[in-house]
């Protein structure tokens, strides 16, 4: 394919008429549906397989029109715009990226200061589609996050009002990520915590993947409506899958084949990191299946343990990302205990109580039986009920 | 030996071998004794003295005209008895043996034998109750005749089944089924804590697999097959606690909530802590502190069962029941649920030594049989001891 030659996809144009005006082929296209229409079918497990779907995409994909897109960039790292950056996979994903973008993006776009604030206020007043990545900081008033002397919260309500579809990308803008972590010195929340009578798309992860951040905006251009949703908002395509169940190292889990320590001998065999605190049989994630930068590899294939990005609070939750289960600080000890060791001493605890208790009462018989007379007073013998006086009689 | 005091009304008369002298039989020499007692007496040596010798003759055969209680002086009670066919009367004299040997003047062997006798019968805990004979002449005069003595012991000791299998009468306590789930559920228990542990640590199955195998899913599937069996058995535990007829097994039986109750057990903690010696009061079923802890065991179990049932629900989140679970994993996060789902599996194997050990002890220190009732079914009752919860049990 040849380079893309200058002019973006104009207004009016359909995006099949752009396509071949940018020199892609109908190959090359059905080939980005087809993978695509893969992608989603990955958990949606729709009938007539990926195929039809691929056809089906083509066809909507082929009518959509050039969407406005506002890029917001808060509270964040950059490092999902990285990501999305890095889904030049193929000239089509590079295409929409080109395309999708951007009337207005901090990282991305030319202009700066208020000739920048213009283009947003200006996008904002259209319909348009509305990513955000980026966490919202609500405590000292959102003093934490201002661009161009407003506040995050401020600068996302305004450019959600006339939002057609709103996606949080990145777990900073479903909830917060990092910032968000105990004890969030700066109040931050996700975009679904500011904008809550609108529904938000979450692509979650830290960053996602870039093609389901491209996924996404493709289904949403070709349907015109956000892809079907699991509980917590994430697209049910990418994230209704375990990566635990489609891990490559799967085999040596069920085998109970386990590297202990990064540096021995079952790692470099490449057995499973679960003891290592790889966090996969929790977190649903399309990483074993499309895999990152250019579908190359991903943690768990590289030999490092899944930090669990995708789920909500993983900082809080999933942590100590390199033990299988939370330990807790014993106080006054300062020992991190595991759960099993706490378990242990427990049962230690429970059957050394027993031990004494069953030493006590066995004293406690032997006391019993020595403060009683062996025969108690006997009427018929003339004692009283006092047992000294029988003693008395006795000797 | 009891380790707790029993009450004076439960003093407990045991009798030795009788020891006749003078070429007579123990047959004669019980039956004296019984008739040495006054009429209508209420001695528990009495008692127990009549019961023996009615067992060897009609003691209706004979009448008491007269009695002399014992001086504290004189040592000795005399009974004037006339037997009603023949009406031939004699004295009785019982008190301690040198007492009656005083008044018999038998010759100098018997005399040495017979206290020397009576001195050892001390050493093992009984005393000698003397009996001598008093034949009335036609002149008036009396001639006495030594007997024999009686050993006699009396104890707030409880006798055992195997002693006096008549003291104890048999109440059905558990139903089969109870007993089958409760060994299912222990059974079931067991295994998932073994799976668990080795699912958890791998440290067990480390080195055992060399190669391919399916070790870890064999531990796997075994922990969700006993997991769903004790689902059953606890579906069908509940279902008895309101379609059981037995009321022990009823759900109000769970809760022991009446003010009589909760003093109930208070006084059984306070004896398990050695805090207190009288005798803790009886329960057929359980005593209120047992039915608290296994209630709160129930409680636990069920715990164990939601956690466990939420953590397997990730593998198939679109499943319209698991899809609830696992919003409640979400809620909680994945990884503190693992946690308090270890946390439980301890909180089980901490309880087993303690409840083994109580059951034992409750079998080998009050030797009522609750241990044998949750193989058996039910239970030995020691006659005349007033249970708490004994309203619908007739004796």
């Amino acid at each position: 394919m040849k380079d893309p030659v200058e002019g973006g996809w104009s207004r009016g144009e359909t995006f099949e008429e752009f396509l071949s005006r940018r020199g892609v082929s109908r190959r090359e296209f059905l080939t980005f549906c087809g993978r695509m229409a893969a992608c989603f079918a990955a958990a949606a497990a729709l009938p007539g397989g990926s195929h039809a779907l691929a056809e089906e995409m083509a066809q909507k994909l082929s009518g959509a029109r050039r969407p406005s897109v506002i890029y917001l960039q808060l509270q964040e790292c950059t490092g999902c715009l990285e990501s999305l950056l890095r889904s030049g996979s193929s000239p089509i994903d590079r295409l929409v990226l080109e395309q999708v973008s951007l009337d207005y993006n901090e990282l991305l776009m030319a202009p700066s200061g208020s000739a920048a604030e213009e283009v947003l206020r200006e996008a904002a007043a259209k319909p348009h589609l509305l990513l955000v990545n980026g966490s919202v900081p609500l405590g000292y008033d959102g003093a934490c996050c201002t661009i161009g002397g407003d506040s995050a919260a401020n600068i996302l309500r305004r450019a959600a009002q006339k939002a057609d579809a709103i996606m949080a990308v990145g777990a900073c803008a479903e909830y917060g990520c990092v910032q968000a972590a105990s004890p969030n010195l700066t109040g931050a929340v996700g975009v679904s915590d500011v904008i809550t009578d609108r529904p938000v798309v979450n692509i979650s992860g830290c960053p996602p993947i870039a093609e389901t951040i491209t996924a996404t905006l493709t289904y949403y251009l070709a349907y015109g409506h956000p892809p079907p949703l699991d509980g917590m908002g994430r697209p049910l395509f990418a994230y209704g899958q375990r990566i635990h169940d489609k891990c490559p190292r799967r085999a040596s889990f069920d085998a109970g084949q386990f590297a202990e320590r990064f540096d021995d001998e079952n790692a470099r065999r490449g057995h499973c990191l679960y003891r290592l605190g790889c966090k996969g049989p929790a977190t649903f994630a399309p990483c074993a299946t499309l895999e990152w930068n250019l579908g190359q590899s991903f943690p768990i294939k590289a030999g490092h343990p899944c930090l669990g990005c995708t789920e909500r609070h993983f900082y809080d939750r999933m942590t100590p990302f390199y033990r299988r289960l939370p330990g807790f600080v014993v106080p006054g000890l300062g020992v991190e205990a595991t759960a099993n060791t706490i378990g242990a001493a427990a049962v230690v605890a429970s059957v050394g109580g027993v031990m004494v208790h069953s030493a006590a009462t066995v004293i406690a018989k032997k006391r019993a039986k020595k403060a009683q007379p062996e025969t108690l007073p006997l009427a018929v013998l003339g004692d009283k009920e006092k047992p000294e006086e029988e003693g008395d009689k006795r000797a | 030996m009891s380790l707790y005091q029993i009450p004076e009304s439960e003093i407990r008369i045991e009798l030795g071998d009788p020891v006749p002298f003078a070429g007579r039989k123990r047959r004669d020499l019980l039956i004296a004794a019984a008739l040495g007692a006054p009429f209508g007496t209420a001695d528990p040596v009495d008692l127990a003295l009549l019961s023996a010798a009615s067992k060897k003759e009609d003691l209706r055969h004979y009448e008491q005209t007269g009695f002399t209680p014992l001086e504290p002086q004189l040592a000795r009670s005399v009974a004037r008895v006339r037997r009603v066919d023949s009406g031939e009367e004699a004295l009785i004299a019982r008190g301690e043996v040198d007492t009656i040997l005083y008044l018999c003047h038998p010759d100098e062997a018997t005399r040495y034998r017979a206290e020397l006798q009576a001195e050892m019968q001390m050493t093992h805990g009984f005393r000698a109750l003397g009996v001598g004979r008093g034949s009335i002449a036609a002149d008036g005069t009396e001639r006495w005749e030594f007997l024999g003595y009686i050993p006699v012991r009396a104890t707030r000791q409880k006798s055992r089944r195997s002693e006096e299998p008549r003291d104890f009468y048999y109440v059905p306590v558990w139903d089969w089924q109870l007993r089958v789930l409760h060994w299912l559920s222990v059974l079931l228990i067991v295994i998932l804590s073994l799976t668990g542990l080795l699912m958890g640590s791998s440290r067990f199955v480390y080195g055992v697999t060399d190669g391919y195998s399916n070790y870890l899913s064999w531990l796997r599937l075994t922990h969700f097959v006993a997991g769903w069996l004790l689902l059953c058995a606890a579906i069908l535990r509940i279902a008895g606690l309101f379609l059981a007829s037995n009321r022990f097994q009823r759900w109000y039986a769970l809760f022991p909530v009446r003010l009589r109750d909760l003093k109930n057990l208070l006084q059984v903690a306070q004896n398990y802590l050695f805090c207190r010696f009288d005798r803790p009061p009886h329960y057929i079923g359980h005593n209120p502190l047992q039915q608290v802890a296994y209630t709160a065991i129930f409680g636990v179990g069920l715990l164990a069962l939601f956690t466990g049932f939420a953590l397997y629900a990730l593998y198939s989140p679109d499943n319209w029941f698991f899809g609830y679970l696992v919003r409640f994993d979400n809620l909680v996060g994945v990884q503190y649920l693992r946690l308090a789902h270890q946390l439980i599996m301890w909180i089980f194997l901490a309880f087993i030594p303690i409840h083994v050990y109580l059951s034992v002890r409750a079998d080998t220190v009050e030797r009522e049989g609750a241990l044998s009732s949750i193989v058996s079914g039910g239970r030995w009752c020691r006659k005349g001891t007033r249970f708490e919860d004994a309203d619908a049990i007739d004796d």
